[in-house]
């Protein structure tokens, strides 16, 4: 069974902990803080955090959800003894969206990456292009995007392992970009506003939601 | 500039350095925590100044301060932030002193929760300090009217020598949308700060003060100021209507995000052969009574629907006639009313 951890402890609304009623219908684990406190503006670090770094069994896959910024991977450094063992059995990933603001470009990006870094006290290694704008969203935008991405990749010394698009482009890009695996998504969290999207219902992302067990 | 993908929070801190804003000062509180952490990498980044107050009863007193001073000055916080600056805003308005305020309103009352909320609209609108004073005030619906009103904001501030409050609920503050920036207002067609105490060399000191000992004196300043903001009601109109061409069987009344959600709604139920109008006031002060009354002309029911228990909903009343039936929908503690909600609240007000 896949474990997603919940490290979000800068942002207070969507986090992965709001859509934790559809990830474990998807049959993953989810790893966040329950009941009230999962609406807490507090740095809640559970203690199954260290249990799913230290799981031995090397088939599950268990992906950490860190708030997007320096300040949100700071967490991560106190795993940092943990991470120095897994060396190589642990992938970083810096999500990079050139629609930002400081990440429009490489050399933007290349400074966020580095306070990243500085404060996990670890290293990336590689990036997912993820140039978008919501709804304004157009292919060129994407393949802008991925050019600052590549250009990061060249300067971090660490390859683009994604580049990420709308399931609706899968027209325009197929299944490689320039050599990149696509990877396709669906909007699963819409504001309440949104109208559903695909298959899968605007009631997946509600801030009156409280499915957690207390 | 091209448009950028920003959270609501970072979009504001822009808009004000785009509007020539020259000094921050703030304190940290969800959810518009992320306006003091943009501003602190980007204002030292323009030449200008970021501070954090030591309280948010600081940064008032520190806001009153700079804008004495004639400095383009603003600041953050959420709701029970805003509650600590209420006595500061009295001075400011007494003393008309401009300066921007933004407050990502979160559930309340006391502490109450990090949610989002419409719950401070009394407390903008009717103003929450002491004595005879009001604030220019503006409910924006998505993060590109925030950023568009906060340019004209300082603008409007410095023309009426008055603080403006926008009022945004938490998902406005922690969203993100495409926003792009226009230029800066033009101030040139205002007058010199020649009130504001920047060095009395070579001239007369200037002194602010809101303390008038003399009863005749501050009647008449009191005078002053209402006649101000009677020109600020004629001046200032804002509104949306959706949805009100044709015949329509209600018209529904919301502000802020509240409105998105209500317009959705509207959509759908067009579909279903159900008009309805919605009327969207984008200034809270000064309330668009007038055009509400005439958007509600056609119709016999007006339903208000707020993220609170019911606060413009007093004012809806209180604007439209007597024999309107005005009913309420709302959701407050950091509930969002969901489309269905919403959908029933009305299907059910039109039956009723």
């Amino acid at each position: 069974m896949p474990t997603i951890v919940d490290m979000d402890i800068v942002n207070p609304y969507f986090r992965s902990r709001e859509a934790v009623s559809m990830l474990e219908k998807m049959g993953a684990r989810v790893v966040a803080p329950r009941g009230e406190r999962a609406f807490a503006d507090l740095p809640i670090v559970l203690p199954e955090v260290k249990g799913a770094l230290m799981d031995k069994n090397k088939n599950i896959f268990t992906l950490f959800d860190v708030g997007g910024d320096a300040e949100g991977a700071r967490v991560l450094s106190s795993f940092n003894d943990t991470f120095k063992r897994l060396s190589g059995l642990y992938e970083m990933l810096f999500v990079v969206n050139a629609k930002r603001p400081f990440t429009e470009d490489a050399a933007g990006a290349l400074k966020i990456l580095r306070e990243v870094e500085d404060t996990s006290q670890l290293k990336a290694t590689g990036l997912v292009a993820n140039t978008h704008l919501i709804d304004e969203t157009t292919p060129e935008i994407i393949k802008q995007g991925f050019e600052v991405a590549s250009d990061l990749g060249r300067l971090a010394g660490i390859p683009v392992n994604f580049l990420v698009a709308h399931r609706k482009y899968l027209d325009v890009f197929g299944e490689t970009y320039k050599g990149v695996k696509m990877f396709y998504i669906d909007r699963t969290m819409l504001p309440p506003w949104k109208p559903e999207e695909g298959n899968i219902g605007h009631g997946n992302f509600n801030l009156r939601h409280r499915s957690f067990d207390t | 500039m091209p448009k950028q993908l920003m959270k609501g929070n970072e979009a504001f801190g822009e808009a004000a350095i785009k509007a020539g804003a020259e000094i921050y000062f703030g304190y940290p509180i969800t959810p518009q925590s992320e306006v003091a952490e943009y501003l602190s990498k980007r204002m030292p980044e323009v030449g200008r100044v970021f501070l954090q107050g030591e309280s948010e009863l600081a940064v008032g007193n520190m806001i009153f301060g700079a804008a004495a001073a004639g400095s383009r000055v603003f600041t953050t916080s959420s709701s029970p932030g805003i509650s600590l600056m209420q006595e500061a805003i009295s001075y400011i308005a007494n003393a008309e002193l401009p300066c921007v305020f933004l407050n990502v309103v979160r559930s309340g009352p006391g502490l109450g929760g990090i949610l989002p909320a419409q719950s401070d609209y009394n407390q903008a609108v009717k103003c929450g300090g002491h004595g005879d004073y009001k604030v220019i005030v503006f409910g924006p619906g998505s993060i590109q009217e925030m950023v568009d009103l906060t340019m004209e904001s300082f603008y409007l501030s410095e023309k009426y020598r008055n603080p403006v409050m926008l009022i945004a609920d938490g998902m406005l503050g922690q969203m993100m949308e495409p926003v792009e920036f226009s230029n800066a207002p033009d101030y040139s067609d205002l007058p010199e700060k020649t009130w504001a105490t920047t060095g009395a060399k070579g001239r007369k000191p200037n002194i602010v003060k809101t303390l008038y000992l003399d009863a005749n004196a501050l009647d008449t300043h009191n005078n002053k100021l209402t006649a101000k903001y009677e020109q600020v009601k004629k001046d200032i109109r804002r509104y949306e209507i959706y949805n009100c061409e044709g015949e329509i069987e209600l018209l529904v009344t919301a502000f802020g995000t509240m409105a998105r959600i209500v317009k959705t709604v509207i959509d759908e139920l067009k579909n279903e052969n159900v008009n309805v109008g919605l009327f969207r006031p984008i200034s809270l002060f000064p309330f668009p009574d007038e055009e509400l009354v005439q958007c509600a002309a056609k119709v016999d029911k007006v339903l208000d629907i707020e993220m609170n228990t019911g606060q413009m909903l007093e004012d809806v009343k209180g604007i439209l006639p007597k024999d309107k039936k005005v009913g309420f929908y709302g959701r407050s503690g950091g509930v969002v009313p969901s489309m269905e909600e919403v959908k029933k609240s009305i299907l059910d007000m039109i039956r009723s």
